[in-house]
């Protein structure tokens, strides 16, 4: 079973990505708030983060670098992001993100996404 | 909130009702008033009437103010209720997509029709069409569409913003329609609806019949240039037969918005149809044109020349967008005309020339260096210190600056 970690503003989006991938035998922290979000981080329990970077209370891009730069996480990060957003989606790949997601999503991808992802966390694992 | 947008009748009447009665007591004070300066009423009367209509007066204002706060007080609770019920559905229906739970028979509350529209809207592939099946399984369609007859804006727009959420193509050209009404609000709602509609569509010709029928209702509809603007970019860069269809004709009210949302969702593609517009009468299409050039980041080979040109426009808002896509030409054009550009009686454009010269890379910034260094014109070496400055490039060259 997988640990992962969902930082997203939508409460809609975090119940779904919930029991989508908790059905699909992940289990799952979701968040709403950037300072949430920090602290889940911070325990440093987690396979997988799944990171919206338009969080109401703050910018996902700077969770990624608090992962990355402060926490010297290397925990694979997907980023959410609406349509449109090529920049962002850039910058955040340039950030240390492994993968992004656009909204809306096909729930089947994110699926194999996080398959994908926490597959490759566990083979090189020790 | 939705239920917070109702009550304005209410209201309304209610007001009537307390200034009626009170304009009522007014006229009794001044009627008692007036009879007793000619003695026919007694002091005590007197003092009644002037009590009383103060009386009137004080409950009157209570009472709106009870009406303001158990309203408040009510949508609060109201709202709750809907929230609680939205997060219930949206379970459901989530166990009805992931777990194949059965979904209800009978007829489906307004909590579980908003769970079930709102969830449409974060989802595609196949678990979309799923929902698409439910919605018309439950005739969504049909009864939003029904509701936009009603004779109340507010629920009319609520229609508007869940038919756009939905985004059935069957209420497509009931919602177009809609782009022709007397309310404005109505044919913005509409045109969001419309393009959200479209911008979900299959491809195909079905599609591309609705993007033209969508182009011709836009230019019909006086909407602002705007709102035609956010409605093309709504329809996202999936349906280019709506584009196709307004740079094929033309109409000032919807080519402006077209050649920005070509610019804003970076469609190179139309890059050479947009070049047709650039030596255009409209200033405003001149300098869209140069904004979507500097946004797609490609210049048509043949507008280099206009692109010259525009550098010495006298309208300063086109030089300004002009020095923007400057630096989509070879630098040895490009940088004498940013360089001349950095002495622009115009902050913006000596700005923009700064920003196409760094962009230009080291050719650029030597002749920013330069500027800053050695020009005449005490602006240019400020904006060009400035610019350097702001990159991190040079920092004792703002003393320049100074010196204006």
């Amino acid at each position: 079973v997988s640990r992962i970690l969902v930082i997203d503003d939508d409460p809609m989006v975090r119940r779904v990505l919930s029991m989508l991938l908790g059905s699909a035998g992940h289990s799952v922290d979701a968040v709403g708030r950037v300072d949430a979000g920090r602290e889940m981080l911070a325990t440093g329990s987690h396979d997988l983060v799944l990171l919206d970077l338009n969080l109401r209370d703050g910018n996902g891009f700077d969770l990624l670098t608090y992962a990355r730069e402060d926490l010297r996480l290397t925990v694979p990060v997907i980023i959410f992001s609406g349509m449109q957003q090529e920049a962002n989606v850039l910058r955040g790949l340039g950030h240390g993100a492994v993968d992004f997601v656009a909204k809306p999503f096909d729930p089947q991808a994110v699926v194999d996404l996080v398959a994908r992802w926490t597959g490759v966390r566990h083979a090189s694992d020790p | 909130m939705k239920w917070r947008r109702y009550g304005d009748v209410a209201f309304a009447l209610l007001v009537t009702v307390v200034v009626t009665v009170e304009g009522a007591a007014l006229l009794l004070i001044v009627r008692a008033a007036v009879v007793g300066l000619d003695g026919q009423v007694d002091a005590t009367g007197l003092r009644n009437a002037l009590v009383g209509g103060i009386l009137v007066s004080a409950l009157g204002l209570l009472t709106l103010a009870g009406f303001v706060l158990v309203y408040h007080a009510m949508s609060a609770r109201q709202a709750e209720i809907r929230r609680r019920e939205r997060i219930d559905w949206t379970d459901r229906w989530i166990e009805v997509l992931l777990a194949g739970a059965k979904p209800p028979a009978s007829r489906i509350t307004p909590g579980a029709r908003d769970a079930l529209i709102e969830l449409r809207t974060l989802l595609r592939g196949a678990q979309a069409h799923r929902l698409d099946e439910l919605m018309r399984s439950y005739a969504i369609d049909r009864e939003l569409l029904a509701q936009l007859s009603s004779h109340r804006l507010p629920r009319r727009l609520d229609a508007l913003e869940s038919l756009a959420s939905a985004a059935l193509p069957s209420t497509f050209e009931p919602v177009l329609s809609l782009l022709a009404d007397d309310e404005a609000a109505i044919r913005l709602a509409a045109a969001r609806a419309a393009a959200r509609t479209l911008s979900l569509m299959a491809p195909g010709a079905e599609r591309d019949r609705a993007a033209v029928a969508l182009a011709i209702a836009l230019e019909r509809s006086a909407l602002p240039k705007g709102t035609v603007q956010e409605a093309i970019l709504l329809t996202n860069e999936s349906c280019p037969a709506l584009l196709e269809r307004i740079l094929e004709r033309p109409s000032p009210a919807v080519l402006r918005p077209a050649i920005e949302a070509i610019g804003k969702l970076r469609l190179p593609a139309f890059a050479e149809v947009i070049a047709r517009f650039a030596d255009s009468e409209d200033p405003e299409i001149r300098a869209a044109v140069l904004r979507a050039f500097a946004g797609l980041g490609r210049l048509p080979f043949r507008s280099a020349p206009a692109l010259r040109r525009s550098f010495d426009d006298p309208v300063d808002y086109i030089r300004v967008q002009a020095a923007h896509a400057g630096y989509l030409l070879p630098p040895a054009v490009a940088i004498p005309s940013l360089v001349t550009l950095l002495t622009d009686p115009s902050w913006w454009a000596r700005k923009a020339a700064g920003g196409a010269l760094l962009r230009l890379g080291d050719p650029g910034v030597r002749a920013l260096r330069d500027t800053a260094a050695g020009s005449a014109d005490p602006y240019a070496r400020e904006m060009a210190s400035r610019v350097l400055a702001d990159a991190g490039i040079a920092e004792h060259e703002l003393t320049s600056a100074e010196a204006i």
